[in-house]
Parts: structure tokens; C-alpha cells; sequence
């Protein structure tokens, strides 16, 4: 009986999951932000002789995934930020939210639903674009990249600032205009990104706040005349970015006025 | 949830509480008083069985606060909500398995499919296949339209879409908020049908509007709140009985003489012609011999009940 009732409660959250991933990636707006920010990687890192002439390092391919998880999949992540952001205010504004609180689904399958979805269809963008723009730059590149060359770099950028990266967004920008002003929200998270895009990197550890350039992102690809990857920021850089994601995923799991009295 | 379900056996073994004769939906004694001290609901109390119960009042009356009790999003400050002989705040996972609910605004989700939509909302409500979410299309007569997008529907369309939802699962109970404000007549007639025949065979349907004409059509009996105040409960004729035999049409040449009118009767309606106006009044103490007695309707009943005279 009581495995029964928990395989409903999945299929409940599944369902919340498999329709929020399809509508946010059905979103042209998503597609246009993914253009956007490839457009702009592309304009500084394409393989071409004046770019290769200006960036030392370009003829690396893990430089190449680095350097546009730093800075072009900032911008990506900005852009899908302020997409998702609008997903449980749509809810209240279109009644939504009211059937959902009347019909037979808790509040933490909803919220679980919600973010997971919302973290998926982040994933998925984030896959598309550092994928896209690798097989461009091994395509384009004048020189030969083996498929390892070009792998390797893909997949360490999408496990390591990429998951984390993603979780924090997402988790953040679903949950947080649950509870709050959505244009306050909009002007935290421009503060923080703003924060980001600025900083200009160092041979030092990096400063935990930063999402997709921190110290996470050095295990990407780390400078030859620094080598150093410093553990504890790296630690930091990942526990900053898991716990502030399922802390303001769960925040709205504590304030009552979210959900229907139970 | 075990232990709600523990609790609900206890009291009403399986399938009891339909069976042991309870009226559908009891409120006893509701009152909802908000943080600022605005009391949606003051004292409301009544009983409604099966068959379409109609839920009439101002806007701002409470009816939505009072539906919304009722489907268990929001809880009274005092007394209690029974539907089914469920308890909506103890356990409230049994009534919502046997409701369903159509809210005052949904615009619900404009880049889905209606089909994708409703198959949705059947997930949530634990339905799978295709057979459920085709039947309630079927029953709104949108089956032809399941393909196209929620946002290329017209609105009468998007009510049918939203009544499709409320009806997945069978519901034994219907929650319908302002199902027919601002459709077109013929929508309005449409609805009516579905939600009529939907009543039959001991299913409730609640129907809360300010739109006389639709519970005139659909219910055998009515409650009417004003201000949060129950004003009324019982069978709808009993109410148009209250102005029976008083209604009558009064002409007038100028408009000056309804300020005196006003003074004496409840005044229903004014219709301004070419040379005076015409009003239709309550002359309950038979004052205006002169004027032409009329028809009652349900509607006068309404509005002389609002006109306050009566209620003050």
C-alpha cells in the first residue's frame, strides 16, 4: 500500500517535471538566449588566425571550453535566469497555482516539480550551447583536435561548474519569486551576475560567489604559469553554489502562505 | 497521508460517507476574518444536496472566499466545512480526491495543447491513458479542438477547457466560480447543458454569479450572501415568492418624481424612453395604484433582496 501510494506521488512530481522541462525548452525565448550567448562566444573565440594571434592559449581546446564557461555561458545562464524567474508567478497570475492547490498535489511535489523541471530544461541549454560551440571550434579549428581533445574539457565543464552552476540558477530563480517581489528578485540576481561578469580573474584563489568562474572552473583548464588549483575554494565554489540552490529551493517549503493550509 | 486515510476509515468506513445520507457539502458557522480584520465570511451556514445549487451575491460578497474554503485552499477562521462527510481541514486529501473545480480566473497554460493540458491535470489527479482526458473533451464537445494551442482558443472555448479539467476523475462534487461571466449567449447556454447534466445521478454542482439569469435556469435552490453575510438559503422559488404579486411597472414623465418613488419602494430597474422613463418597482405596502402590476421574477427577488430594505 504504502509503495503504491509513493509510486503516485512520483508519477505526480514526474508529471510536474516532464511538463515544465517541456514548455520552458519549447520557449522560443530560451533558443534565442542559447543564440545569443553562441553568437557571442563565437565573435571572441572563434579559431581564427587574428583570434589565435590574440589569445595565447586558443589552440587548446580545454582553454577554448573554459574560457566561454567563464564568461559566454554567464551570459546564457543570465538570460535563462529571468525565463524561469516568471514560472510560479505565471502560476498566481493565470490561476494555475489555485487548481493546483485543489487538486489532489502537495506543495513539496509542486515545488520539487517545478525545480526539477526548471533545472533540466538549465542543464539541457547549457548542454546545447558548450556542445555546439565545441564541435564548431573542432571543426573550424586550423589545426587537428582528437575527439578526446575535445571531449575531456566538454564533459569536466558540464560536471563541474556546469551541474552546480545550473542547480543554483535554477533552484534560485524558481523558488525565489515564490516568495518575494519578482523585480527585486530581477535586481538581486542582476547584482550578483553583474558581480560576476566584472570580476577579472586571478592567479589567487577565486572568490566562492562566482558561478560559472570560480575556482570550479579551473578544473577545466588551469594557467601554465599558475597550476595551482586551490582545494578549499574549490569546495567552497561548490558548496556555495549546491547549498544556496536547495536553500532557496526549500525556502519556499517554510513560508505558509505559499500553499494551501495543511 | 497514512494517517489521514487512518482517520478518514475510522470515522467513515470506505464509500460510508456517500452512502450514510450526509448532505454533499455542510458549512457550519464559517467565518473567515483576514490579518487586516476584513471579514469575508461572518456566520455562514448551510447545507447544499445534490443537484445544481446556485451561490449568488455581489461581487466582493464572499462567494469565492466560501468556494475556496470549500475545495480546502483556504481555511475559516472559525466553523467548519464538511464535504461528502469529510471534514475539509482534517481531511482535506479526501475532499479534494472528490472534487472538482473550476476557479473564477484561470487562463491556465497558453503554449499547451488542450489535450496536453488536460492530460496533464489527469496526471496530477492520478489518471493515466488517453481514454479519461478524451471522455471530458467530449463532454465540453471540444474534442475537435484537443490539438490546438490553449492561447488560439476563444474564451468561451477556454471555460469549456476548464470545466474539461474539473470533470477528470468523475468528481462527485463540482466547484464552478463565475463559470459564465463574459461569455457570449449561445456559450452561456452550452454551459448551462453541461453543467446540468452533469448534476444528474446525486453529483453536486456549486455554482457561484452575479448572473440571475443562469441560477434561474440551473437551480432548484440558492443561498445568497451580501457582505459576508448569508442573506439567504432555501429553494429559489421561495425567494421570487418573497416578491410576489409586488412587482409592478410604474411611468413616469420626469425623472425628478423617482427620488419620491425611491422614498416609498424599492426601485428594480429604470428604462428611459422618448417621453419619461418606466420603473419597475416593489410596492410592498400597495401605495401605487396606478402602476401596472408585473410578473415576479427571480431576478427582482435578487435585486430587492440587495436593495437592502428587506435586509435592514
Amino acid at each position: 500500500m504504502y509503495i503504491v501510494w509513493e509510486g503516485k506521488r512520483m508519477r505526480k512530481i514526474w508529471a510536474v517535471i516532464f511538463r515544465e522541462y517541456k514548455m520552458q525548452t519549447a520557449r522560443p525565448a530560451g533558443w534565442a538566449v542559447l543564440l545569443g550567448a553562441t553568437l557571442l562566444a563565437q565573435a571572441d573565440n572563434f579559431p581564427s588566425v587574428g583570434n589565435l594571434r590574440r589569445l595565447e592559449f586558443l589552440n587548446q581546446p580545454a582553454y577554448f571550453v573554459s574560457r566561454i564557461m567563464n564568461f559566454d555561458a554567464l551570459v546564457l545562464l543570465f538570460g535563462l535566469l529571468f525565463l524561469l524567474a516568471g514560472r510560479i508567478p505565471l502560476d498566481r497570475r493565470t490561476g494555475m497555482k489555485t487548481l493546483f492547490m485543489a487538486s489532489p498535489l502537495k506543495k513539496g511535489q509542486y515545488l520539487a516539480g517545478k525545480l526539477l523541471g526548471g533545472f533540466f530544461s538549465t542543464f539541457t541549454f547549457l548542454t546545447v550551447f558548450l556542445c555546439l560551440n565545441t564541435t564548431v571550434y573542432c571543426i573550424a579549428a586550423p589545426f587537428a583536435v582528437s575527439l578526446e581533445d575535445g571531449l575531456v574539457p566538454l564533459l569536466k565543464a558540464l560536471v563541474f561548474p556546469g551541474f552546480f552552476s545550473c542547480l543554483f540558477v535554477s533552484f534560485c530563480a524558481v523558488a525565489l519569486p515564490g516568495i518575494m517581489d519578482l523585480r527585486f528578485f530581477y535586481i538581486l540576481a542582476a547584482v550578483l551576475f553583474g558581480a560576476n561578469a566584472v570580476y577579472v580573474g586571478s592567479a589567487d584563489a577565486m572568490p566562492f560567489y562566482l558561478i560559472t568562474s570560480g575556482e570550479l572552473a579551473r578544473l577545466i583548464w588551469v594557467h601554465p604559469k599558475w597550476p595551482f588549483v586551490d582545494a578549499g575554494s574549490v569546495w567552497a565554489n561548490g558548496i556555495f553554489l549546491t547549498v544556496g540552490g536547495l536553500v532557496s529551493g526549500a525556502l519556499p517549503l517554510l513560508a505558509r502562505k505559499f500553499w494551501r493550509a495543511e | 497521508m497514512k494517517k489521514t486515510e487512518s482517520i478518514r476509515t475510522a470515522l467513515y468506513p470506505e464509500g460510508q460517507a456517500e452512502k450514510a445520507g450526509h448532505k454533499n457539502i455542510e458549512i457550519c458557522h464559517v467565518t473567515k476574518t483576514y490579518k487586516n480584520g476584513a471579514k469575508a465570511l461572518d456566520d455562514v451556514s448551510f447545507d447544499v444536496g445534490s443537484g445544481v445549487f446556485g451561490l449568488l451575491g455581489h461581487n466582493g460578497a464572499g462567494k469565492t472566499t466560501l468556494m475556496k474554503a470549500i475545495v480546502t485552499i483556504l481555511r475559516p477562521t472559525k466553523g467548519s466545512v464538511r464535504v461528502c462527510g469529510f471534514d475539509t481541514e482534517k481531511q482535506g486529501e479526501a475532499v479534494r480526491t472528490r472534487i472538482g473545480y473550476l476557479p473564477q480566473e484561470l487562463a491556465m497554460y497558453p503554449a499547451l495543447t488542450v489535450l496536453d493540458f488536460i492530460s496533464y491535470m489527469a496526471r496530477l489527479k492520478g489518471i493515466t491513458g488517453k481514454e479519461e482526458p478524451e471522455r471530458v473533451l467530449e463532454q465540453v464537445e471540444m474534442q475537435d479542438f484537443a490539438g490546438r494551442k490553449i492561447g488560439q482558443l476563444s474564451g468561451g472555448m477556454r471555460r469549456r477547457v476548464g470545466i474539461a479539467q474539473a470533470l477528470l476523475g468523475n468528481p462527485r462534487i463540482l466547484v464552478v466560480d463565475e463559470p459564465t461571466a463574459g461569455l457570449d449567449p449561445e456559450e452561456r447556454v452550452r454551459f448551462r447543458g453541461v453543467l446540468s447534466r452533469y448534476a444528474r445521478e446525486g453529483r453536486t454542482v456549486l455554482l457561484s454569479t452575479h448572473i440571475v439569469e443562469d441560477v434561474h435556469q440551473l437551480c432548484e435552490n440558492l443561498a445568497v450572501l451580501r457582505r459576508g453575510r448569508l442573506f439567504y438559503a432555501g429553494a429559489s422559488k421561495n425567494l421570487q415568492e418573497r416578491v410576489e404579486g409586488k412587482v409592478k411597472i410604474l411611468r413616469l414623465e420626469r425623472e425628478e418624481a423617482l427620488a419620491e418613488i425611491q422614498k416609498k419602494a424599492v426601485v428594480l430597474a429604470t428604462t428611459y424612453e422618448p417621453h419619461g422613463l418606466t420603473a419597475r418597482i416593489v410596492d410592498e405596502e400597495d401605495r401605487f395604484h396606478q402602476a401596472e402590476p408585473a410578473a415576479a421574477t427571480l431576478e427582482d427577488a435578487y435585486v430587492y433582496c440587495m436593495g437592502g430594505k428587506a435586509y435592514a
